[in-house]
Order: structure tokens, then sequence, then C-alpha cells
């Protein structure tokens, strides 16, 4: 243990890596003195991309420039190599190294850039791969041109082996770096003593043949003496110790002791050379000189102990040893022997005091320093990655003390080790103890927040996010009072936002909003909320989270934007007369002063696009109201005014072929066909591409929906009907869904019946899958039948399938259901259940299998089947993940169909608990009230019993 | 000794008469390091020269190549036009300082008044001509007199008049230029311009660009952090989150900082 120990502090003297090496050639270039310049520019700009972890955007910097100068493809290698390997594509890096010219220096850097990649990447055996084909390219040594490069690489190549603990391959490793020249003695005796250290550790291994063993003491010795020869210093002294190590391990203790005693006045020397000259005193020789002097004085006494006639010598021996032992702890408490030595000494001193019956006199504990000193040097392993070694050295220092300054980062940096040796129970632990041990503080409550808080970002960098969230919500339940609660809250949201899971980012903006009203995250927070509320199509509460933004951003043009927001959450939420004003009063603002809100070019054009938006949203409005009725033409007439406006001011937007198509059904409906027709004409002429310029028909009934005057618009499709030779069969598909959606099955059914006659197969399915579920809604069941077994008959493997089964079911349910005796009904409702079963058999998406379950329940209440609907209803409630904004309303739904039920069957408890599943995943939803009276009074008859 | 209180209050008098007319003096440096002065200098465009008017009426012709500038008393109706300026009146501003720069042409002013009639242009939201007149402003200057200023505003006007052409060309020539403060800000707002095109990812590489190459611009700095931090959040992507963990690092007080909130 004593040995190991040594070696290890003697190997990390130096930890870090040699930097890169930099023997890169100039490579000849056919290429001009400037774009030479602009080249190798390009190219430093790629390689700080992919180190700024944008390796993808180098990717396309190289590529453009290649674009550019072709002829630079060789130097673009270097580049696309660090691509391919930050990316991790490895067999595509080694296949471009292959097309560069082997040899070069260029050349043998990339291979060896290759090879410290694998390494990063944990493939150690490829990087051992790269570095040994590399060193065995110069079997009698390297060459003087790559000799520098041959030295670095074997000196790197051995601590890469050190780390991942392979001895006798870092020993051999090692010694390559004694065949380069050096250049320096100071550099060689240095090399020389830890190759030295490396052989006495490999000649301790356990599996290393005994005849090795002799041949590894006897060259470690060879290297002391060598470097003994030719100085005394501090290697001289190192050395010093790492003989009286061999002969331990030779078993001549004796031998050790007159080595250490012999030259303790210059190990002294040495000592106080580095004291004076301020060098930590963990470079000392000294400290572990007297551990071995204790161990060593141990080591003998423990052997005499049987034997109790030599009583007075084993105290004496002990006695010696703890003395050691203690000179080192109090003395160099910032080397690595001193926690051991304190605790052999404290053993010792206890076992003189039970055993032996002495009194044992004590030094003073000081733990501030040692614990400072050993913090350091956790500190340094942490940071060079020694993860095992770092997460041993904070145990040594927690367990002396926990709560200094500094002690929750302490903590974090342990928890954070274990997380790197993949020790999740440990890291669990750490990161609970360190939650807890913390938030109760004054002093610390700070510190160990962001302790916390860096745990949890080693596990977002190794995008272990449930481990991440889970250590959040210990953040936010033991650290609510932390500075940085509000910003990680927002950041949380950003993060989920980004992955459009707005139910998740919403609960951390709606957090911000409720708790932190004064943090400066407050506003955008708002803003945000807002925007979540209306991407999950709750438009009635991201009007007030709007309103409370707006009241919040004092100007400029995200004043405008938010305007324009707020009022298009008013349109959403169908509340046209607020839109109205809303839009009304943004482009006002906007007229009174444009400069205003327009501080950046970029703002001018957020303004610009602000207006355009917002005055057809406002036409758009006076389209759509209806109240009171004999206002109509006036709004009407509101409404074209609008468009022309808009028309005017920005001909080339966007909307300007929908604009166009609603003036000319608004001028229609004015009974101004010839001002209509003009706009339809223009809107041909202008927008011939357009949509709307290629169906003017469809415009027409389009407008007329969107006005919300459906009656009319089933009108305008009708006339389709009347010269179907006149339409194609896309827009007769077209036509017939916009009416299925808005429940008009009648001609719904006519329009599809005109689609189905067209002879391209998508098309044709597509519009028998409307017709079949036009059918459907026009309660025409056993046509629908008829037109999904033809469907199937033809296309069994269609993408439609899973819709044509969905809606089939049904079908077959309903025919279940008209039946007037159960047992002519039960091969429908079999049939219904196949038909299901087939969907089931196919859908994986959430979507559509809760829409399948949905369709059971119905099924099973056709079929009088209560219970089994209700559970139906309750597994969709109970089991699936609200946070899918797709789903979300078809659990509200399910929720709705299945509180009634419940009632009906007296299940109360059931009733409670859909109730306040609902309440739980739904908090703003809009069956809030219709859940808490149902859970009401569900636990009032569970109290009554009634 | 009267006479003699006499003379001397004639001559304090000459002192102050001949430092009011030095303040007042207008004056042409010429090439050769000597300045001419005099009560008034005026411009002949058709013999191209200048002629310096002393006190007693006597002129002085230059010719205008040997001429390195000129020094002309500020007219009242500049101060006039920056007031309204100021006061976003620029209806009011515009002819004043079209006035001034149809005459004081070649006259220290024209040049002044015309950055002037630039913003209030701008301001007024007549970006065509706003972009017309720095136009004319930087094409008649010498390169290195050119104030990244006189260059934002310039671009600032050709992407608002929609002139893209006009814009990417003199950006792709101040990107490759020697300056490279004014690089940076040409590479902003190039970014600005690839991202209105549609085209996102060179626009991200521009950002990153004045981020990872222009770093030692600091001025520059929080515009590019807080474009590409936008841009890629636009993009989803997270790498947004250190673009903006370094602007508000590094850049706390700016106000790119400051909008990004949290």
């Amino acid at each position: 243990m004593v040995t190991n120990k040594l070696c290890m502090s003697g190997l990390r003297v130096i930890r870090r890596f040699l930097a890169g090496a930099v023997f890169l050639l100039s490579v000849s270039s056919i290429l001009a003195g400037d774009e030479q310049t602009e080249i190798q520019n390009e190219l430093k700009f790629a390689s700080e991309l992919i180190k700024a972890k944008f390796p993808d955007y180098a990717q396309k910097s190289v590529d453009k420039l290649l674009i550019k100068y072709p002829a630079a493809k060789a130097e673009a290698s270097r580049v696309r190599i660090e691509v391919l390997t930050s990316r991790g594509k490895f067999d595509e890096a080694e296949a471009v190294l292959k097309t560069m010219p082997p040899g070069t220096p260029e050349t043998i850097v990339m291979y060896l850039a290759v090879g410290d990649q694998y390494y990063a990447f944990s493939r150690m055996k490829d990087a051992q791969r790269i570095y040994e084909g590399f060193f065995k390219q110069f079997p009698k040594g390297p060459p003087a041109e790559v000799a520098r490069l041959y030295g670095e690489s074997a000196y790197k190549f051995s601590q890469m082996l050190l780390l991942v603990g392979d001895l006798p391959a870092a020993l051999e490793a090692y010694r390559r770096v004694l065949t380069c020249p050096l250049n320096s003695s100071e550099i060689e005796r240095r090399v020389k003593t830890e190759i030295a250290e490396l052989c006495l550790r490999v000649a301790q291994l356990n599996e290393t043949p005994a005849a090795k063993k002799k041949d590894l003491l006897a060259e470690a010795l060879k290297l002391c003496n060598e470097v003994q020869w030719s100085g005394t210093d501090l290697w001289f002294a190192k050395t010093l110790v790492i003989m009286a190590h061999i002969h331990m391990v030779n078993g001549d203790p004796s031998r050790a002791r007159k080595v250490l005693t012999d030259y303790m006045g210059m190990l002294s020397d040495v000592d106080k050379m580095l004291r004076e000259s301020k060098e930590s005193s963990k470079l000392s020789p000294m400290a572990e000189c007297k551990f071995l002097l204790g161990t060593l004085c141990e080591d003998e006494a423990r052997a005499l102990m049987s034997d109790k006639t030599k009583d007075p010598e084993t105290i004496k021996l002990f006695a010696q040893a703890m003395s050691q032992f203690y000179t080192v702890a109090q003395n160099y408490p910032g080397s690595t022997w001193a926690p051991e030595a304190r605790r052999r000494a404290d053993g010792i001193a206890d076992m003189l005091e039970t055993d032996y019956g002495k009194t044992v006199k004590r030094p003073e504990r000081n733990n501030t320093q040692m614990v400072s000193e050993q913090l350091k040097e956790a500190r340094v392993l942490f940071q060079n990655q020694e993860f095992k070694a770092s997460a041993e050295k904070y145990i040594e220092v927690l367990n002396m003390a926990d709560d200094f300054k500094g002690a929750p980062w302490a903590v974090s940096e342990l928890a954070r080790s274990y997380i790197e040796l993949n020790d999740a129970p440990y890291a669990q632990a750490m990161t609970g103890f360190l939650a807890e041990r913390y938030s109760q503080t004054t002093n610390r409550y700070e510190e160990g927040g962001n302790a916390l808080l860096a745990v949890a970002v080693a596990y977002d960098e190794r995008k272990a996010q449930p481990k991440a969230d889970a250590v959040y919500d210990l953040f936010f339940a033991n650290y609510p009072d932390h500075s940085k609660a509000p910003a990680i809250l927002f950041r949380q949201g950003e993060v989920a936002l980004r992955l459009t899971n707005y139910v998740a980012a919403l609960k951390n903006y709606q957090r911000i909003v409720e708790t932190y009203p004064r943090n400066r995250a407050y506003p955008d927070a708002l803003s945000r909320a807002g925007y979540c509320l209306s991407m999950l199509g709750d438009h009635t509460n991201a009007i007030p989270m709007l309103t409370n933004y707006i009241a919040q951003v004092f100007s400029g043009a995200e004043m405008v934007t938010s305007r324009l927001r707020l009022a298009d959450e008013y349109r959403q939420a169908n509340m046209i007369v607020p839109a109205l004003n809303e839009y009304a009063r943004l482009l006002k603002l906007i007229a009174q002063d444009s400069a205003k809100y327009s501080e950046t070019p970029e703002d001018v054009a957020r303004v610009k696009r602000a207006t355009e938006f917002a005055l057809y949203s406002k036409a758009q409005c006076y389209s759509r109201l209806r109240d009171p009725a004999d206002q109509i033409p006036s709004y009407q007439q509101k409404a074209v005014e609008g468009y022309e406006l808009f028309m005017k001011d920005f001909p080339k937007s966007e909307l300007a072929p929908a604009a166009l198509g609603a003036m000319g059904t608004l001028n229609y409906l004015m009974n101004k066909a010839d001002v209509a027709g003009k706009c339809f004409e223009r809107l041909k002429a202008d927008y011939p591409n357009s949509v709307q310029a290629l169906d003017t028909v469809f415009v027409r009934a389009d407008a007329l929906m969107s006005m919300g005057d459906v009656q009319k618009a089933v009108v305008v499709f009708g006339e389709m009907l009347k010269s179907p030779q006149s339409f194609k069969p896309t827009q007769f598909l077209r036509a017939g869904r916009v009416l299925l959606e808005a429940q008009e099955y009648d001609v719904a059914k006519g329009l599809f019946a005109e689609a189905i006659k067209t002879q391209d197969v998508p098309l044709w399915q597509a519009a028998s899958l409307g017709y079949g579920q036009a059918l459907v809604g026009a309660a025409d069941y056993e046509a629908a039948i008829g037109v999904y077994t033809n469907f199937l008959g033809k296309y069994a493997k269609s993408g439609y399938v899973i819709e044509v089964n969905l809606s089939l079911s049904r079908a077959y349910a309903e025919m279940g259901k008209k039946m007037p005796e159960a047992q002519k009904a039960k091969p429908y409702f079999d049939k219904a259940y196949g038909a299901m079963g087939k969907v089931r058999q196919y859908a994986r998406d959430p979507e559509l299998l809760v829409r399948a379950d949905l369709e059971m329940a119905a099924i099973q209440l056709l079929q009088g089947d209560k219970m089994g609907a209700m559970a139906s209803y309750m597994k969709i409630l109970l089991f699936t993940d609200p946070s899918n904004q797709k789903v979300r309303p078809l659990v509200e739904q399910a929720f709705d169909n299945a509180l009634p039920l419940m009632k009906d069957l007296g299940r109360y408890q059931d009733m409670v608990e859909a109730c306040e599943t609902y309440l739980k995943q739904f908090p703003t939803g809009r069956l809030v009230i219709k859940a808490r009276q149902g859970r009401d009074e569900a636990k009032a008859r569970l109290a009554t019993g009634r | 000794m009267k006479h003699k209180f006499i003379v001397m209050g004639v001559g304090v008098l000459g002192v102050i008469l001949a430092t009011a007319g030095f303040a007042k003096a207008e004056s042409v440096n010429k090439h050769d390091g000597t300045e001419v002065r005099g009560n008034k200098v005026k411009w002949f465009a058709v013999r191209q020269e200048y002629q310096v008017e002393d006190a007693e009426g006597s002129i002085i012709t230059i010719p205008v190549d040997d001429v390195a500038s000129v020094r002309i008393t500020k007219p009242v109706e500049f101060d006039k036009a920056a007031q309204a300026c100021d006061a976003k009146q620029y209806d009011v501003a515009i002819p004043i300082l079209e006035d001034l720069i149809s005459r004081y042409k070649r006259l220290e002013w024209d040049g002044k008044a015309s950055e002037l009639l630039a913003k209030a242009c701008f301001g007024k939201g007549d970006y065509k001509k706003a972009a017309q007149v720095m136009g004319g402003i930087i094409e008649g200057t010498p390169k290195s007199l050119v104030t990244d200023d006189q260059n934002a505003l310039y671009w600032s006007a050709l992407l608002n008049a929609q002139m893209m052409a006009v814009l990417k060309k003199n950006l792709n020539e101040a990107i490759a230029g020697e300056s490279r403060s004014l690089a940076a800000l040409a590479l902003i707002r190039r970014g600005e311009m690839n991202k209105e095109d549609g085209k996102r990812e060179d626009a991200v590489l521009d950002f990153l660009r004045v981020i990872l190459v222009y770093d030692d611009i600091l001025q520059v700095q929080p515009e590019a952090l807080y474009k590409g931090a936008k841009l890629l959040d636009e993009m989803r992507d997270p790498r947004a989150d250190e673009l903006k963990k370094r602007l508000t690092s590094r850049y706390s007080d700016s106000p790119y900082a400051r909008k990004l909130g949290g």
C-alpha cells in the first residue's frame, strides 16, 4: 500500500498532457497568396467552430470553401477529420486519412489526433492501435525530423495508459520517451525518476512474473543511480525514497531504513529548500520518507507483539512510528500521506493506551489546514478527470469535516465523480445528502444550491434527462428561495419549449409567474406562458397572460408584436369584438408614431409585419361579425374597405390572394357581382399560381366558412355538384374535407362521390375514406360498410387502413345497435371489435391509440356495456401522457364522457380519482368547474353513503 | 495723456474686432500645409476653384486640386434642422437640409447636412432616399474617412429599402476589407439579410464568425451573440444556450443581455 501511494504521488507531479504537437508544415500550394490567406482563415474559423461545438457548421463552412477553391481539398481534410472525429465518425475520419499523402508530418499529426479523439470517446483500444501503429513505424527509434513528435506522443500515450490503469503498457510507452533527445538534463532526470517509480509499481503487481519483477526492480535501481549521479536535488531525494521502497519490496527493511537515515540530512536540506522557495510541501519527499520510516517501525513493532518479553522494545517502536506519522500529519498536511498518517498514528495511540496502559499525549488537531490542503488535491484530481482518485480523496476530506466553506462543492464534485464512474447509487446518495445537508443553513444555502445545480448540469451533459429532472426537482423542493431558482425554471421552460413540449414548458413559466413576480424573468415568463397556452389551444387563458405581459413592456417593437399576439388570441378565442378593438388600437399606435417602435432595422421589419397582419386580421374580424344582424352589411362593407387598404399597402403579401378572395366573396354576398368578378379576375391575373386563383369556388366557400357563414358556404360548395365536369377530383376532395370537418355530411357525401371517380389511386383512397366518413356522419352505415369493404378488398396495406378501420368499427357498431335482437346484433359488434383490433394492430401514434380507445368506449356504449365503456375512458385518463398536445383534447373528451357514466353507475370513488387526475393534469382546462363539482359531489355521496 | 488712453482704447477695440473676425473667419487648407483665411469662402463649380475674400474685399483664388479641406462658419439653419430631427419632425428638417446641401455645395456643411438628411429620411421611413443620400456621401469620401456609423446607417437604409443587391455587394466588400470592426458589423448585417432570405444556416455562420473570429471587436459581440442565440432558438438548436450564457456572463450590462431576460 505504501509503495502504491508513493508511485501515485510521483506520477501526479505531471498530469496534464503535453500540448498538441506543432509540426505542421505548410503544404505546398498552387494557390496565390491572398487566396491562401483566405483558405487558412476559413480553415481556422472551421476549427474554432468545432471547438465551440458547432461541427455541423464547420462542415458547411468547409463545403462552401471547397466550392470556391476546389484545389484546397488537401488542406480541408484536416478540418474534415476534426469534424468527423468530434461527431464520433471514426471510420469516415480514417478513410479521409488514407487519402492524405502518407508519411508527411501533417498526416502523422492528424493520425495521432484521431488517436486522441478515440481516447476522448473512451475507445482506448482504437487509440492504442493508432499510437502503436505510429511507434511501429520507427522500430529503431525515431529519425531526427520526427523525434520530438515521437517523444511527446510517447509521453502522452503513457499518460493515457496510466489513467486507464494499464501500468505495464504505460511503462513500455514511457521507455520510448527516453529514446528521443530530451535536450535538458532536468527533464531527463525527471523522466527517469518517473520511469523508476513506474517500474516499482509494475513490479508490485500480482500478475507480474517473479523473474520480470526482479528485472524491473533492477531497472528501477539503475535509473535511480543514474539520477543520483548527476546531481543532489529534488530528483535525488525522490530516487532515495524509491530505492528504500525497492529494498522493502526485496524484503530488506534494514537496508531501506539505512538509505533513509543515512541521507536524512540531505532529505532535510531538500525539504528546507522547497519550503524556502515557497514550493508546495506536497512536492517534498520528506513526508513520504517519514511515512516510510513510520511504516518500517510499525511493521517491526507488530512483528514483536507476540513476544510479551519484548514489550518495552515494542512500545518504543510503536512510539517511534506514531511520532513519524503525527509529524507527517502535522507538518505536511497537504501531502497525500497526511490523512493516512493521521489514521495510523491515532490507531497506534489507541492501542498504546488500551493494550499497553500507556498515556499518550496526542498533538492538537488542526483540521482546517489539512482539510484545505487535501481539498485542493481532490479538486486537482477532479479537474484532471481522475474521478476514482478524486472520489477517494473527497471521501477522506468529508470524513474529517463537512461544514467548511466549500463543503457543498466538495460533495457536489464527489457526486459528479460517481456520475462519471457510472456509480449511480453513490451518486444518488451524495446528491440527496447535498440537497438536504445545506438547505437548512443560512451561510451555505446559496453555495449548496449552486453545487446541487452543478450535479443536474452533469446529468444534462450526459443527456440523462430523467436523472437531471430529478435533481432539479430536489433543487426546487429544497432551495425554493435560491437566487437562481427563477432563472433555472426559465431555462427548463426554454428546453421544454424547444422540444415543443408546451405542457412542461408552461408548468415552468407559470411557476415563475406565480412565485417570482419581481424577478426579471417575470415578463418573459408571461410572454412564453401565453405562447404555450396559445399553442395548446387555450386561447382564453392566454389572453390574461398577454395582457399582463403588455403591461410590463413599455415600448419598442416588442410592444407592437405583443399587442398583435393579444389581438390574435381574442380572434382565435372567437371574441371578435375585443379582437377588433385590439387590432384597431395597434394600428393606431403604429400610425401615430411608427419611429417610436422602430429603433433598429430589425424593429422596422417587425413593425411592418405586424401592420400587415393586423390590417388583414382586422378586415377578417369585420367579415365575421354577425351581431346585430341588421348591421351585417355595414360590417361587410368595412371588411371590404379593410381588405382594400391591405391590398394597397401590402400587394406582395402572402396573404394578398386570400384577401382578394375574401373581397370577392364579400362583394358577392353584398350583391355586387360585377365587383366580385373583378376581384376574382385580379386574383387570377396577379396571383395566377396561388391556391385561391386555381379554385375560386373553393375560395368563396372557404371565405364564407372563415366568416362563420357555414350555411352559405354549403350552398356554394353544393354548386360544384351542379356542373361536376367543371371541377377536378382534387377540388371535390378538398371541398368535401372542409364540409366533413364542419359536419355537413349530406353535401360532403356528394362531393366525395364525385372525387372517387378519379383514376388516381392515392386520391381515390383519400376520397373513399372521406366518403365513408361522410356516410357514417349521415347515418348511412350500410353504405359506409360497403365503401370500406371495397377499399380494404383493394388496398389492404394502404396507409389509410387504420383510419378506415376506425370508422368501419363505428359503422358496424351502429348497425348492431339498430338490430332488434341481441342475436342479430352480435355479428355486427364482433365485426366492430375486429375492425378495432386491426386499428390496435397497426397504430403506433399515441393520438391514434387514444382515438381508438375513445371509439372503443363508444362501441361499448352502443352495445350497452357501460362498465366496459367507463373502463376504456379511465384507461385514457390514467395512462395517457397529457403533455402530448395532440392527445390532450382527447383526454379531456374522455373525462367529459366518463363523468356521467360514473355517476350513473354509482362509481363515486372512481369519480373522485378521475376528477382529481383531471384537475392535476388540466389546472386551467375547460372542464375545471365540472371536475370540481363532480369531485365534491362524489365525496359527499361517499360520505353520506347515498 | 488723454490721447494715450484713446490710442489704447482703439487698440483694445481692434483686438476685440480682430478676435471676433478670427472667430467668424473661414479658411481653405492647402495640401502644402498653408492656410488661407478670410471673411468668406466661395466655391465655383464651373471653374472648379475656391475664392477666399478677405476683410478688405480682395479675393484669392485657389484651384480645387490644391485644396485639402475647407472650414466654413456653421449655418444657423443646421442647428434648427438638427433640433427638428431630434424632435422627430422630419418633414420640417428635410427641406432645410436640402436647401443647405444646395447652398453649401463643397463648403463643408453639405456633407454634414447630407448625413443628417439621410438620418431624417430614415426616421421618416423613406429608406430609398436615405440610402441614396448615404451612398452619395460614402462614394464622395475617401474610404479611410468613412466611419462605421455612416456605413451602418447606409446598410440599414439599403436593407429597409430592399435594395438587396447593392447591400450584398457593400457588405461583402466590407467583410473582405481591412477594418476589422467594419467587417464584424457587416457580418452581422449579412447575417440578418441571410435570415430574412430564409438562409438560416448561413446567417448562423455569419453570427458565429463574429463571435469566434472577431472576438476582439467587443462592441459588436452582444449583438452577434443575441442574434445568433435567437436564431438558433428559432431553429430549436440547444446550442443557443451556450451563446446566451456567454452574453449574460461577459456582457451582462449590454442592452442585448437585458433583452434576453431570465
